[in-house]
């Protein structure tokens, strides 16, 4: 391992570890589950899909939890470890603003009352808003909350890999909520944004950005996964168009209107790295080349013959906008062919100057940080 | 029966296998940044499935030192 950063596991034992959180106070955590197991299969190679993706899973069945890490001292063995709320469906995304925890659970977004320091939660959640979740070919809710903390973002993937369920099932997939955090109403600010799995705000600007996965079965090197700022109003050309305006065949009838409108995302990742964590540096961040800029989990490929994804980058940014190309951040999650484990969801905090990186295949927290 | 007990696996195994052709990818495009290469599109009846599996024993290993992923250089 290169001088300049130590990697430890921060915890492990954890069941299907997918996005965190760092409080105020420093705790950190972790939504432990895995849903979209009622989606039935269409055609005879989404049971090959299926077989072929399940391979590259851990055998532990989600915990459907979520789990609070204390690490006060900051010596990277945490002193506390508790279950903080559990029998929860699928939790992914998580937030918290000004004495309550959201938790977006694969078919709603719940709100619990806490408070930073409470080690358990007891209290029942109250839904703010139900989630679109028949099917659920993508389940994962991606959440946010705004920079002033009036509003929650959530992030909904499309029902299918590009409309091969009937545009039917898509109403309210592929999109970007902004719900109102006090009544639960909701509205949608970006279509056509196939699967959103993170959301997050960019520091210097307030801005929402997310990370996208794209479309599959065009080819090993189409279509890019994505970083982008979500822009109100903006179509991003799912499932008529990827890239802007560039058509895809498969989407039919074609809807050259909604295609006139498309928009370039900003940034490309790469194809089928399935970039499914998001955060900023911030106050800083590791300081030098990395001082401003996004940490990109990717969970890797299943479906070309090279891997591709199955490491951290980090995207610099200058002035609120990516400024240059991506930097492999943490690797070695593949060796000889084999996964030694799949990073989900980033969490940078600034406080302690430490990156989490959730690990979905050795279910372990990852902690890295400057020193050693 | 015999014969039909045979012809499923063995099926299975064909379209695992023809699964497994093709799909390799240019590494002369640039696949990043704002303006990433689009080659040109590549439909096939089974499309390229490969994905890593896990080391075995790496569920739950406690800790584990091999798997520890690898930093950059440190930020200058």
């Amino acid at each position: 391992m290169p001088a300049g950063f130590t990697v430890t596991p921060f915890a492990t034992d954890l069941k299907i570890p997918r996005q965190m959180l760092v409080l105020p106070n420093g705790d950190v955590l972790v939504a432990e589950g895995s849903g979209g197991k009622e989606a039935p299969k269409l055609r005879p190679k989404d049971v090959i899909a299926g077989v072929i993706k399940a391979r590259g899973k851990s055998s532990v069945k989600g915990g459907d939890r979520i789990t609070l890490l204390r690490d006060a001292d900051n010596d990277g063995r945490p002193e506390l470890r508790a279950v903080l709320v559990q029998n929860l469906n699928a939790p992914y995304g998580l937030a918290y603003v000004d004495g309550a925890l959201y938790v977006a659970e694969q078919d709603a977004l719940t709100r619990f009352p806490f408070q930073p320091g409470q080690t358990g939660i007891s209290a029942p959640g109250q839904r703010v808003t139900d989630l679109p979740s028949h099917i659920n070919h993508h389940w994962t809710k991606a959440l946010t909350a705004s920079a002033d903390g009036r509003f929650l973002y959530v992030g909904i993937g499309s029902n299918s890999n590009v409309g091969e369920r009937g545009m039917e099932v898509e109403q309210d997939r592929a999109v970007v909520w902004e719900v109102d955090r006090q009544t639960g109403a909701h509205r949608t600010i970006a279509e056509g944004i196939r699967n959103p799995t993170a959301l997050a705000v960019e520091p210097a600007t307030n801005l929402l950005w997310s990370v996208v996965n794209e479309r599959d079965e065009l080819g090993p090197q189409l279509v890019p996964d994505y970083l982008t700022q979500v822009r109100d109003g903006a179509f991003y050309g799912w499932p008529y168009s990827y890239w802007g305006q560039t058509t895809d065949p498969r989407a039919h009838p074609q809807k050259p209107d909604l295609v006139a409108r498309a928009i370039r995302p900003d940034y490309a990742l790469g194809s089928h790295v399935a970039a499914l964590g998001l955060d900023f540096a911030r106050g800083g961040g590791f300081g030098g080349a990395f001082s401003t800029g996004a940490f990109v989990g990717m969970h890797g490929s299943w479906n070309r013959q090279d891997p591709s994804g199955y490491k951290v980058v980090f995207v610099p940014f200058a002035n609120g906008r990516p400024s240059g190309p991506p930097v492999d951040f943490a690797t070695g999650f593949l060796k000889d062919g084999k996964a030694r484990g799949r990073p989900v969801g980033v969490a940078f905090d600034p406080a302690k100057r430490v990156l989490l990186v959730a690990d979905d295949v050795s279910n372990t927290v990852w902690r890295i940080a400057p020193g050693g | 029966m015999i014969r039909r007990l045979l012809a499923a696996p063995a099926a299975s195994a064909l379209v695992l296998a023809l699964a497994a052709c093709g799909g390799s990818s240019d590494p002369s495009l640039n696949q990043t940044g704002a303006q990433p290469d689009l080659p040109r599109q590549d439909q096939t009846l089974i499309p390229p499935m490969k994905v890593s599996p896990p080391v075995p024993g790496t569920a739950n290993c406690r800790p584990c030192p091999p798997a520890s992923p690898s930093p950059p250089s440190p930020p200058t």
